[in-house]
């Protein structure tokens, strides 16, 4: 049901860009912002199509904006997310099998890519925040908790700051770990 | 406050899935169009993450966790990516936290590549921590807290071992796989049926995997008989018994004098000549002896040697009964059976044993009935002899 990539032209597109923003680089970025979000709104509804969903979506808004944009009061955000779930529901009634199976836990002895990778990324972060994010993965339950209230008492940060800061380097860290992946993919180190 | 937890409870539901369509269509347009709210909900997913891994998700988010958070490709990346942070963060020791360092930027001078190479990486920091003018402090407190710090970590510090053998027992907490009685796990109803394994839920397959990471990367980087016997112990409560035996021999090879390590490999020898008896094995590659003999023999050797060592040992005891049991050395067992119960008396392993024992006097009074049968005629056929006689 769900086509891949755009369908829509170059002028549609540019008319999108500029419902946006009237500042093409700042609408380029909300468009981004949109597209990243409207992905995960999907994935949170469960579904394992999320991508080709928000490229609909993305098609079906640019088609109409001509018609919107004069009328439309608020953020557009909102106005894709009314259309993504609009796409949303015509994937459920049509949704293609199961979804892909849950990954299976790496085998110890064969670290998988994202081990290795891992270790280089964490190699690249400051001291400091390495310290603080394998901190943060090392205990387990109620040391967990303790151990996160000693490290935010030690930062001079709330347990919330804490958390946020935890969450921005693992997403460093993550993305790190997607590039790596990427570059040896395409260098063939892992596929030969 | 109690508005920022409203919020996570109902972003943890959203992400869960377990909300109606209004409340769903809320949090849609807040992170469509909230900044922070959306960093909030990044953030609340990888913590639910980290939740599932740790076991703390309740049965129905468990159970949500697994048929719908898990759904996407890209959770499935994410959960992947949060293993290789479980397991980097068991693989290195706690790094010292130094100045405050608020920049989550990448280093831009990073050290060159140091993958498998902690052994550098710890020695150029004792280097710079020896040479900083806080070595002269952290020595004057090691004088002060030292002795407070023996305690605590004899009686608090759980090593990397001992937590993946605290993930063992949690893991073998309801049901054990083998017969036999390991000398690290408490009591635990016997699975009778195959493929106990293949029942494990996804959470606790991912705690296995968790805790044979830890002890494989234990050996790996400083091998001792202590962590040969907890993977042995490991795989044999995963019924992984041929790859258990190696490593509990090793042990019993490097510390010959302990009486636990002699038990959990007459315990692996035991299952394994249990599995070779139930084999169907052609009869020109049928040893002399029957099948398993030799290695249920072997098995009783180290139980032997255990009780030599200590002969309180109950799962050494136990153990030996049913090694005896095993080899149809009925009477022995019996005797064993009957001292474990004497010395256990009252526990869940003994009501087990009172059950082995029962069945053999019950087997060993129907073998006599036989016997009796068999080779005793009964008075109405002597009396029949007799007449015509």
């Amino acid at each position: 049901m769900v086509k891949r990539g755009f369908t829509i032209g170059p002028q549609n597109f540019e008319n999108l860009l500029a419902w946006l923003d009237s500042d093409r680089e700042r609408a380029a970025e909300k468009y981004e912002k949109i597209r990243q979000r409207l992905t995960r709104m999907l994935v949170c509804r469960g579904c394992w199509e999320a991508e080709d969903l928000v490229d609909e979506t993305i098609d079906r808004v640019a088609r109409k904006v001509d018609e919107i944009r004069g009328d439309y009061i608020g953020d557009p955000a909102a106005y894709f997310g009314g259309v993504a779930r609009h796409v949303y529901q015509e994937w459920l009634k049509k949704k293609p099998g199961m979804p892909p199976a849950s990954p299976k836990p790496v085998k110890p002895e064969v670290a998988g890519p994202e081990y290795d990778c891992l270790e280089g990324c964490l190699d690249h972060l400051t001291q400091n925040n390495r310290a603080l994010i394998l901190g943060y993965y090392r205990d387990d339950k109620q040391a967990k908790i303790d151990h996160r209230r000693a490290l935010a008492k030690q930062e001079g940060i709330e347990i919330e700051a804490l958390r946020l800061r935890v969450h921005r380097i693992r997403k460093v860290v993550r993305e790190c770990v997607i590039k790596c992946i990427e570059q040896k993919v395409t260098t063939n180190e892992w596929t030969g | 406050m109690n508005e920022r937890n409203n919020d996570e409870g109902a972003i943890r539901q959203y992400l869960l899935g377990q909300l109606h369509e209004p409340e769903q269509i809320a949090i849609e347009d807040r992170l469509l169009t909230d900044d922070p709210y959306y960093q909030r909900l990044e953030m609340i997913e990888d913590e639910l993450i980290d939740d599932y891994l740790a076991g703390t998700l309740s049965d129905p988010d468990h159970q949500a966790f697994s048929t719908h958070f898990l759904a996407a490709p890209e959770r499935q990346n994410k959960l992947k990516f949060a293993l290789a942070m479980h397991r980097s963060a068991s693989a290195h020791p706690a790094p010292e936290m130094t100045s405050k360092d608020s920049a989550i930027e990448l280093d831009p001078n990073p050290e060159p590549a140091r993958i498998g190479d902690p052994a550098r990486r710890s020695t150029s920091r004792t280097y710079a921590f020896a040479s900083s003018p806080y070595f002269k402090i952290a020595a004057a407190l090691i004088m002060v807290f030292g002795p407070g710090l023996l305690v605590w970590r004899v009686v608090f510090y759980q090593s990397d071992v001992d937590k993946a053998l605290a993930l063992m027992r949690q893991i073998h907490s309801n049901e054990r796989l083998v017969d036999s009685r390991l000398s690290g796990l408490d009591y635990a109803r016997r699975n009778e049926t195959r493929g106990g394994e293949n029942r494990m839920s996804p959470d606790l397959r991912v705690k296995r995997d968790v805790a044979e990471r830890i002890l494989l990367d234990a050996i790996r980087e400083d091998p001792n008989p202590k962590d040969y016997h907890a993977l042995g112990e490991f795989y044999l409560a995963d019924r992984q018994i041929s790859a258990a035996i190696p490593y509990l021999e090793g042990a019993v090879k490097a510390a010959s004098a302990n009486a636990q390590f002699h038990s959990d490999l007459g315990a692996a020898l035991l299952e394994q000549g249990k599995v070779e008896k139930e084999q169907p094995v052609p009869s020109e590659f049928l040893p002399e002896s029957s099948p398993g003999a030799e290695t249920l023999s072997k098995s009783l050797a180290e139980l032997n040697r255990a009780l030599e060592l200590n002969p309180n040992l109950l799962p050494a005891l136990f153990n030996r009964a049913l090694c005896k049991e095993a080899m149809g050395q009925n009477s022995e067992a019996r005797e064993d059976w009957r001292n474990y119960i004497e010395k256990d008396r009252g526990s869940a392993w003994s009501a087990e044993a009172q059950q082995h024992l029962d069945s053999l006097e019950k087997h060993d009074s129907t073998s006599r009935d036989i016997e009796r049968d068999v080779f005793q005629p009964n008075r109405q056929t002597v009396s029949g002899i007799n007449r015509c006689a």
